[in-house]
């Protein structure tokens, strides 16, 4: 999307967990195709989105590129390097992340100091003067007066205040990307845009490049500068935010969107394409959104669509996109391009 | 996805994580159970070092001094030439000798304390090597995973399996040195009793390795030594503990079950063994003590362990309650509800009221007059006041709230968590649980059913008794809470949880009527009647939430109470369900109070909003005027809590600061800290909801009293109806 | 069935162990006492040659073949259910154990039953009724946790025995009258036999009850916060249904580790068939130790380790059968 080398990128990332069907002693294991080829980029002082609903893989995506797991196929690229196998301390000084549930991120018998403390001297970046640096981090989540949070334990903090400690946590290294899952979806609705807030300030005053992983699409919108779509386990939209909010291009995305609460709204919405996702055990055949799409037509039962691009920055995966006669002929395979070419040479 | 209200709201009693923290462990020794459990360990443990030096006798001494009592050993003495030999007799308590002898002319007492030590060596030393033993194999196998795990645990489970006393006593009985050394018979012991803490250990360190907290250590760069000393292990402690103390009480009986053999090395023998509790029964046992009736003998002993077993249960108890919070809890709440004067008893399932002042009824004229339609109320909850605990430890959950339900509307609650609101509407059918009690208020349900052989006419639920409550409940005022899959009976069929219902409130309808009913009620909501015999967990998150949506309309209710019932539900399924509940509503007709944190959805959904803060009502206004014209500084920044979906991106605010902990609100209006347009007023001064001069609105606000400067954001005019006219087209692709 | 496979499976591994544990100890442990066990054998005039010789085989001593010769033969014996011999009995261990185990296997799995049926029912009921009087019954409970079996049976015959010096209403000597009554399908042994097992089964009960109390008042108080027990009484059901919805759930824990307390029970158990001389395994156990009779002290071991086993097998069975989630794994 941009010419500059992202500082992370995750090329063709495919993860599958194995899961035993029924606990006898001989049971088959089967796939869970968690995420099927999936790439994305995260540019310096960029916030890149994942939405999708649970089950979509945005959150295996958020692991894969943090590297807490190893992906099946594809790679993991930092600054157009691979990334060294295993984790090594060099990639956790470059990658950080920030999860979910802020009761749970913080050991509780821990204080505040220790969660800060730590990440400094595994990197030797204290230098002897800790404390200068715990209060500066602490200082730049906004938990201020900084001293009075040092020597606190985590259950003494109100859940938006941990959530900033972890945060300061991530920042502690001095990261380049910062990988959020679901950072405010746990907290309460009045202190969410806090958060936001301070990732985005973060993004520009510290150049991060931050992925940002969420269901909450208008969310997405507010802080994203790209928000990338998943369905199934698959990447199915990506756009800068407010393109992808205002022209979405993709039913998925459409229906998403439909059924976002915003009273702004001038209609009532409809809804096109109910149900659920699907099991990732046996993911539908071809696009697989297509037994809930709308629009699905024969080809999309057969064949995953290919990414279209359908505006500036703006690709889709679907088939409505794709001229139809070139639908038609990667449908027919190669006799049918052939014919398609003969005709072209016709005219 | 947010943070459960319901789990919440009882949180300033019970914690909300039942990890491991430094404040609580401090309290843990208050518990009377703990203390007398650490007394009577204590105890033992003094004498144990003590002991013997403060033995009056030597235990294996024979005092024949009072060797009073005694009988002529058959076949000697008399006509038989033998000289006479007698036998002595054991004596009873005396002031020589406290516990009696032993037949042996032994004093008894003397013997106890010199026991007290290696039966409690035994014990401690059994507890610390079983318990060594299971943290190296319970934390590897649960943090290692993978074949590891599965190897470890399948060794565990197999010495699980095979029953401890025999193995121990084929193990002791070949192990020739387990006669005189207590270290061999220790870990003899320890080797049969390690495997039930490994496996409690595996399980925690399982569910600990998968906590967010370990994960961030790993994506620091912490090394696995260190995540498992320093982050895992300190979290284990309690459990170590618990594990450490029901490890010494089963070794301390293993070890007298094995003297009592005859297994452990008696103290005369040859090696000679130790005296302990386990030999004196034996010996006790042996030389005809019961029959004899010389209780005083064998008693001791066998007391002995009973008590000091009963002090280690008793410390276990109090580490178990700080474990599992709810245990604690029960007790706790047992005890300051006696003291408040409740039978918590006697109102299981139902709220206790307890009023210190008259009813609200009077304070509160009818507010008809003041609303636009009028529709009339279904149920109207006046001055309601829920305390949580009893006394000064009371948290006030809500407080003074008054809110009407009109027929056939919906009515939103919105609020954050803590703000009450689940507690407001689950205490307005008084089903809150200890140590919930609604201190003040009304509440009264005007019920004219739809069907079914309901009462008509007004009901007073805050006065009326269990049978009363169970004939309103569900039939007329029904239930759907956030998570459905708690919320419905795991082990059983949804078909029975519909068949109970059924049977309960429908007594007239035949096993096949009922049936029938339920398929119905299933296939109204979109889902298979099939799904009868399907069990909860075998249906997806938003079908149980449909199967838990027509269970609350299989009665035609009146009113639905709906406690965050999407939170937990992915958008689409949401507002699937949305659609399809506000489709029922509108055929069957009844009255909704929506509960949910999310304001913008509420919006879009309900007819009346009741925004709530820190346990009161805080503005009251229809959907619309809400929505375009807030009048309360708190719902204004809640609006813009929620960026919107279309139009130029702009920076916002939110509210700063977090909801105020109830158990220490702010002075004045709650929302003071946080509210940008504050005034010196609004720091010592409560506000009261109450309408603003000249309009319809409410709002328990100073900056909308005795002509203060409204704000222009606060004075917006209030002229909509509706929330959206038909403008836009539906996005198409 | 994968469950219960699975669990066979642990149990199969189970016995596998106990059986080489009572093969190795007397071959590896050194200075054991076999060899006074063996002389003991020999000298008591009880076992002739050949006894002797199935003796010292059974139990490695002063056999020349290799170990692995001697466990093939070892484990081959077992599989025809061939235990070895009892020099003091003078008769094959198999026999032995199969005269001694219905008196066990009854006694047991009677007070057992009651025990877990009683218990359970205390359990919830106390639950229940928190805050009541019934929470006396807690540290009550807790005592007689903690107290042996065996001193419980010493004092119930010291109060309620013939042989004690108190009461003296049951019998607590034997399993039967050895001196009034012939054994065989007659009235008056069945009486007798009915009227000795009372003081051993009313001693197993009461000791094993206060565990499954506590167990299930626990699980009882943690599954009554749960939402579906607050919906069923939002429903308007009866207590007595809403009280089944939370004992049902909370039975679940308990029967998973059954595995405990089984243990715990034919522990305490063999201890209180010796306080009452009650002809069961225990007993024999024990009499067959001071005896120094190491062919049955190990048939014996044997046997109540495959009869734990099964017993594990059936709560197995019963937690599948009363929890779908397992039931549909199964």
């Amino acid at each position: 999307m941009s010419e500059a080398t992202p500082v992370l990128e995750g090329r063709n990332l495919t993860k599958y967990f194995w899961v035993r069907q029924g606990r006898s002693l001989f049971a088959r294991r089967a796939p869970v195709h968690a995420v099927d080829n999936v790439s994305i980029q995260l540019d310096a002082k960029k916030v890149t989105a994942v939405v999708g609903e649970s089950g979509a893989g945005k959150t295996t995506v958020a692991r894969l590129l943090a590297r807490i797991i190893r992906p099946d196929q594809g790679s993991v690229l930092l600054d157009g390097r691979p990334a060294p196998a295993g984790r090594p301390r060099s990639y956790a000084r470059q990658v950080q992340m920030v999860f979910q549930d802020p009761f749970a991120s913080l050991n509780p018998v821990h204080r505040i100091r220790h969660h800060l403390e730590r990440p400094l001297k595994i990197h030797h970046l204290a230098n002897g003067n800790a404390d200068a640096v715990i209060g500066d981090l602490l200082r730049r989540v906004a938990l201020k007066p900084a001293e009075s949070f040092t020597s606190k334990f985590p259950h003494e903090l109100s859940g938006g205040q941990r959530q900033r400690v972890a945060i300061a946590r991530a920042l502690a290294v001095k990261p380049r990307v910062l990988i959020a899952d679901e950072p405010v979806s746990m907290l309460d609705v009045s202190i969410r845009l806090g958060v936001l807030n301070l990732l985005a300030d973060l993004r520009d005053r510290e150049n991060l490049a931050i992925l940002y992983v969420t269901h909450d699409i208008a969310s997405a919108r507010y802080l994203a500068d790209t928000i990338v779509v998943m369905y199934a386990g698959q990447l199915v939209e990506a756009a800068p935010s407010v393109s992808l909010t205002d022209n979405p291009a993709h039913p998925y995305t459409q229906l998403l969107l439909s059924a976002a609460p915003d009273p702004d709204r001038a209609q009532q919405p409809v809804l096109a394409g109910r149900g659920a996702p699907p099991s990732l055990l046996a993911p539908p055949s071809g696009c697989r959104f297509h037994p809930r799409c709308p629009y699905a037509m024969d080809v999309c039962k057969r064949k995953a669509p290919p990414s279209i691009a359908v505006g500036t920055d703006h690709i889709a995966a679907c088939w409505l996109h794709v001229d139809p006669a070139e639908r038609q002929a990667s449908e027919n395979g190669l006799v049918a391009s052939e014919s398609l070419e003969k005709e072209r040479q016709k005219r | 996805m947010t943070i459960d209200s319901t789990t919440l709201a009882p949180a300033p009693l019970a914690g909300p994580t039942p990890g491991f923290h430094r404040a609580r462990a401090l309290r843990l020794p208050r518990s009377p159970k703990v203390i007398i459990g650490l007394g009577i360990v204590g105890v033992f443990g003094v004498i144990s070092v003590i002991g013997r030096w403060i033995e009056p006798y030597s235990p294996n001494a024979t005092d024949t001094q009072n060797w009073v009592q005694h009988v002529l050993v058959p076949g000697t003495g008399g006509d038989t030439g033998f000289p006479a030999s007698y036998y002595p007799l054991p004596l009873g308590p005396s002031a020589a000798h406290w516990l009696g002898t032993t037949v042996f002319a032994q004093d008894v007492w003397s013997q106890v304390l010199a026991s007290t030590q290696a039966t409690m060596f035994v014990g401690l030393v059994a507890a610390a090597i079983a318990t060594v033993l299971s943290i190296l194999f319970g934390v590897s196998a649960g943090y290692i995973g993978g074949g590891t795990d599965e190897g470890l645990s399948l060794v565990a489970n197999v010495f699980l399996a095979i029953p401890g006393l025999p193995l121990l006593i084929v193990l002791a009985d070949y192990v020739p040195s387990a006669g005189s050394s207590i270290v061999v018979v220790a870990a003899i012991i320890a080797i049969t009793t390690w495997a039930y803490t490994a496996r409690t250990l595996r399980a925690q360190t399982l569910s600990l390795r998968n906590r967010d907290f370990v994960e961030a250590s790993r994506v620091s760069g912490e090394g696995s030594w260190r995540i498992i000393l320093v982050e895992i292990l300190p979290n284990l402690i309690p459990i170590v503990a618990a594990s450490f103390l029901f490890t010494t009480l089963a070794a301390i009986a293993a070890y007298v079950a094995l003297a009592f053999l005859g297994l452990a090395g008696a103290p005369t023998g040859s090696p000679p063994g130790l005296w302990n509790w386990g030999e004196m029964l034996r010996e006790g046992f042996a030389n005809n003590a019961v029959r004899g009736g010389w209780w005083w003998w064998w008693a001791p002993p066998g007391i002995c362990v009973a008590v000091l077993g009963t002090g280690l249960a008793l410390i276990n108890f109090g580490i178990d309650e700080f474990i599992n919070p709810r245990l604690r809890t029960a007790g706790l709440t047992a005890k300051a509800a006696k003291k408040a004067g409740i039978k918590t008893s006697t109102t299981l399932g139902v709220t206790p009221v307890i009023r210190s002042g008259p009813g609200g009824g009077e304070r509160y004229a009818p507010s008809a007059s003041r609303t636009r339609e009028a529709a009339e109320p279904v149920l109207e909850i006046r001055g309601l006041s829920v305390d949580y605990g009893y006394g000064d430890e009371a948290v006030h959950a809500v407080r003074d709230c008054d809110l009407v339900l009109r027929r056939g509307r919906v009515l939103g609650l919105a609020g954050e968590s803590g703000s009450g609101k689940t507690t407001l509407a689950l205490a307005a059918i008084r089903l809150l649980r200890a140590p919930a009690v609604i201190t003040a208020g009304e509440v009264l349900f005007h019920s004219k059913p739809f069907s079914g052989d309901a009462p008509g006419g007004t009901i007073d639920m805050l006065a009326a008794g269990p049978q009363q409550l169970r004939s309103v409940r569900w039939s007329e005022i029904a239930v759907v809470l956030q998570s459905s899959l708690s919320a419905l009976n795991p082990v059983i069929t949804i078909g029975a949880q519909f068949d109970d219902l059924l049977r309960v409130h429908r007594p007239h309808l035949s096993d096949e009527e009922r049936w029938a009913r339920a398929g119905e009620l299933l296939d109204m909501v979109g889902i298979n009647a099939e799904r009868l015999r399907s069990h909860p967990h075998e249906l997806s998150g938003g079908m149980r939430q449909r199967a838990m949506i027509a269970m609350a309309l299989a009665l035609e209710p009146q009113v639905v109470i709906l406690d965050e019932p999407t939170t937990a539900l992915d958008v689409v399924t949401q507002r699937e369900i949305l659609e399809e509940l506000m489709g029922l509503r509108d055929r069957l007709g009844f009255a909704a109070l929506f509960i949910t944190h999310d304001l913008s959805l509420l919006v879009e959904l309900a007819d009346d909003i009741a925004v709530m803060y820190a346990g009161r009502l805080m503005e009251r206004a229809p959907a619309a005027s809400l929505f375009h014209a807030p009048r309360l500084p708190y719902t204004h920044g809640l609006l813009h809590c929620f960026p919107p979906m279309h139009g130029k991106r702009v920076p916002m605010e939110g509210i700063p600061g977090s909801p105020p902990d109830l158990r220490d609100l702010p002075s004045g209006c709650a929302f003071h800290p946080r509210c940008r347009w504050a005034m010196d007023r609004c720091k010592h001064d409560e506000p009261q909801l109450a309408a603003i001069d000249g309009s319809a609105r409410e709002v328990a606000c100073w900056l909308h009293r005795d002509g203060a400067q409204v704000p222009a954001e606060l004075a917006m005019p209030d002229t909509r109806t509706t929330l959206r006219e038909p403008v836009r087209q539906v996005i198409e692709p | 069935m994968g469950v219960i496979l699975r669990r066979l499976g642990v149990y199969l591994l189970a016995a596998w162990v106990a059986i080489t544990v009572s093969f190795l100890l007397p071959r590896v442990v050194p200075g054991n006492p076999v060899a006074g066990a063996v002389a003991r054998a020999s000298q008591s005039g009880n076992c002739n040659e050949l006894c002797v010789r199935a003796v010292e085989e059974q139990l490695g001593f002063n056999v020349h073949t290799s170990l692995w010769d001697q466990y093939v033969q070892y484990v081959g014996n077992l599989a025809h259910g061939d235990l070895g011999r009892s020099w003091s009995e003078n008769a094959p261990v198999g026999t032995l154990i199969l005269s001694y185990l219905p008196w066990t296997l009854v006694l047991l799995g009677i007070a057992t039953t009651i025990s877990f049926v009683a218990g359970s029912t205390l359990g919830t009921f106390i639950a229940w009724r928190r805050g009541s009087w019934t929470d006396w019954a807690i540290p009550f409970a807790t005592f007689f946790q903690a107290t042996p079996y065996f001193f419980l049976a010493l004092v119930i015959v010291l109060v309620f025995g013939q042989t004690g010096t108190m009461l003296k209403w049951f019998p607590s000597l034997f399993g039967y009258d050895i001196f009034s009554v012939t054994p065989g399908p007659n009235l008056p042994y069945i009486q007798s036999v009915v009227g000795h097992a009372i003081l051993p089964s009313v001693t197993v009960i009461l000791a094993s009850m206060a565990g499954f109390i506590l167990a299930m008042r626990n699980q009882v108080i943690t599954t009554m916060d749960e939402d579906f027990v607050l919906v069923a009484q939002a429903k308007g059901l009866p207590n007595r249904t809403v009280m089944w919805y939370a004992a049902r759930n909370a039975l679940l824990p308990v029967v998973s580790n059954f595995t405990i307390a089984i243990s715990l029970i034919v522990g305490g158990q063999i201890l209180v068939e010796i306080v009452f001389n009650y002809p069961g395994i225990g007993f024999h156990l024990f009499d067959a130790l001071s005896k120094l009779d190491y062919s049955l002290v190990q048939g014996i071991f044997v046997v109540i380790t495959l009869v734990v086993l099964a017993a594990n097998l059936i709560a197995d069975v019963i937690y599948v059968l009363i929890d779908p989630r397992a039931r549909q794994a199964a």
